[in-house]
């Protein structure tokens, strides 16, 4: 058993890598500048951070989220496990669309006040906070792309992050009931009907909240040696930690994967980083296969579709999906090589456990109808949920598995 | 701590379920509400289960309490008929104790109180 000492260096291999890439690609003030221009961005979806900041800078962005949330796993007494990695690795992913050192902290705040609201520790409610800043776009949104005066733009943006991050713990464990676990971005669902409520608000007092496309391309090559590099580092980790041996990693394969599935817990921290390698790899194969571009949002795919692999994602489960998709991607109107696809593909895993219960074919007809789903509901929150593929998938989750069910004739 | 009273149904409801996918017809169960924790037991005489199989039951309710994993999932607990959540009763409860002999099994949760 692998003492949380270790596991905090593992964790740390990540931001450690960006900060070293983050000054080997860029020069302090390019940096700077690209940190401001990140954190004074709308940052609705979708928000390449490699395009509004540069490379250097969205590096660094995602190191010192990651860093400052796993002192915060540390200091509160939480245990290094699936979801904690999880949380660290989604934070880290969408570093590059929309998260970033400005706007996550009034979620903090709300889940805070939360806790003391409800006289309880903030480490009760701690991951649904980290989870939770799937809303952050709502302070950027409110703070810069409103038009409202200064200071009142950014005091009633943060008041909005706060509120939101007030109002998810208890959304969060109601919601998950519609689902019963099938969809494994659960707070994706629940900031879907936040960030629908709120931009329905909005619009009815005539503001303007739309969905946008601000994407790179330049980073392809460097994204996939350094993602591809650090996928093979997480594969010898886990080798090593593991007994320096990749037995008992098929055993993985057993669990559906529904919410909620701990490989920290239920197998080991070894082969959970084995498993995270190899399902990095398998996203990496299917941006090729796609003869798509890996840019901020592809990056956030990748990293999420990882940090779940330390949480119910494995390649018995969540390969089906990816077909699933890829197929509906060639059959319908989309372009099987644009990002939206492409992320809807890696984000659309969210419904391995699916496959993980029902087998292959429920799988692939879940990727399938997620596809149209995802490219559908954007709309309706304009953006300001930045897991929209959480929001599709909990849809398709709550949808499909009882007709499943009931097509089923035994008990 | 908020739903204590839900939350201990719902460590109930997968207990029974776990029971009675594993062939038992009858069941007694306590529940006690003691001042600084909940105590839920549960006895079948007749369980068709194995040695493996109650060490992965022992190991599963024996994960260490994690209050901010419970907080987001416990309304999972109990909730579906395919697959269950015994980890997740693990991580809601501070103690278990789960005694096998032939067909008889006897499981005691302890929840404190917070």
């Amino acid at each position: 058993m692998l003492d949380e000492r270790k596991k905090t260096y593992f964790l740390l291999l990540l931001p450690i890598m960006f900060i070293i890439a983050a000054f080997i690609f860029d020069d302090i003030e390019s940096i700077m500048k690209g940190l401001f221009n990140i954190i004074t961005n709308p940052d609705i979806l979708l928000t390449d951070y490699l395009e509004v900041g540069g490379l250097g800078a969205t590096f660094l962005n995602s190191a010192i989220l990651m860093l400052i949330n796993i002192l915060l796993i540390r200091k509160l007494g939480m245990r290094i496990n699936g979801v904690s990695t999880a949380a660290i690795f989604i934070l880290a992913g969408f570093a590059f669309l929309g998260k970033n050192i400005y706007n996550v902290w009034p979620i903090y705040l709300g889940g805070l006040l939360y806790a003391k609201y409800q006289n309880t520790t903030f480490k009760s409610v701690a991951l649904i906070t980290m989870f939770g800043t799937a809303l952050s776009p709502l302070v950027n949104e409110i703070t810069y792309g409103l038009n409202l005066p200064f200071p009142i733009n950014i005091i009633v943006g943060i008041l909005g992050g706060i509120l939101a991050g007030f109002v998810l713990p208890p959304l969060s464990s109601h919601l998950i009931r519609v689902h019963d676990g099938y969809s494994i971005y659960n707070i994706g669902f629940t900031a879907g009907f936040v960030g629908t409520v709120v931009t329905s608000l909005l619009r009815g007092f005539g503001l303007t909240i739309e969905a946008t496309s601000i994407l790179s391309s330049q980073y392809d090559l460097i994204l996939k040696v350094l993602l591809f590099t650090f996928f093979v580092i997480l594969i010898i980790v886990g080798y090593v930690f593991n007994g320096k041996s990749f037995k008992n990693y098929t055993n993985l394969f057993e669990y559906s994967g529904r919410l909620i599935t701990d490989f920290t817990q239920l197998t080991n921290f070894g082969i959970t980083a084995i498993n995270m390698g190899v399902m990095g790899i398998i996203g990496i194969l299917y941006v090729v296969i796609s003869q798509g571009v890996i840019n901020g949002p592809v990056v956030g795919g990748l990293l999420t579709l990882v940090g779940f692999s330390a949480f119910g994602k494995h390649p018995r489960n969540s390969v089906p999906i990816l077909i699933g998709v890829l197929i509906a991607g060639l059959v319908n109107v989309w372009d099987v090589s644009s990002t939206s696809v492409i992320i809807g593909a890696l984000f659309g895993t969210t419904l391995a456990p699916i496959a993980g219960e029902y087998g292959w074919l429920s799988g692939i007809c879940a990727g399938f109808i997620h596809l149209s789903i995802v490219m559908n509901v954007g709309v309706l929150h304009g953006g300001l949920n930045l897991y929209n593929n959480g929001f599709a998938g909990g849809l398709v989750a709550s949808i499909l598995v009882p007709i499943i069910d009931g097509l089923k004739r035994e008990d | 701590m908020k739903h204590e009273i839900k939350k201990i149904s719902k460590i109930l409801d997968e207990l029974v379920t776990f029971c009675f996918k594993h062939g038992t017809n009858n069941m007694n169960i306590s529940v006690e509400n003691n001042e600084t924790f909940f105590k839920i037991k549960i006895h079948t005489d007749n369980i068709d289960c194995d040695n493996k199989r109650v060490k992965l039951l022992k190991d599963l309710l024996n994960m260490p309490r994690q209050t901010e994993i419970e907080e987001h999932y416990w309304e999972l607990a109990g909730e579906n008929d395919h697959d269950t959540e015994l980890s997740l009763v693990g991580m809601m409860v501070d103690k278990a104790e789960v005694e096998f002999e032939d067909t008889a099994l006897t499981i005691t949760l302890y929840r404190n109180k917070q």
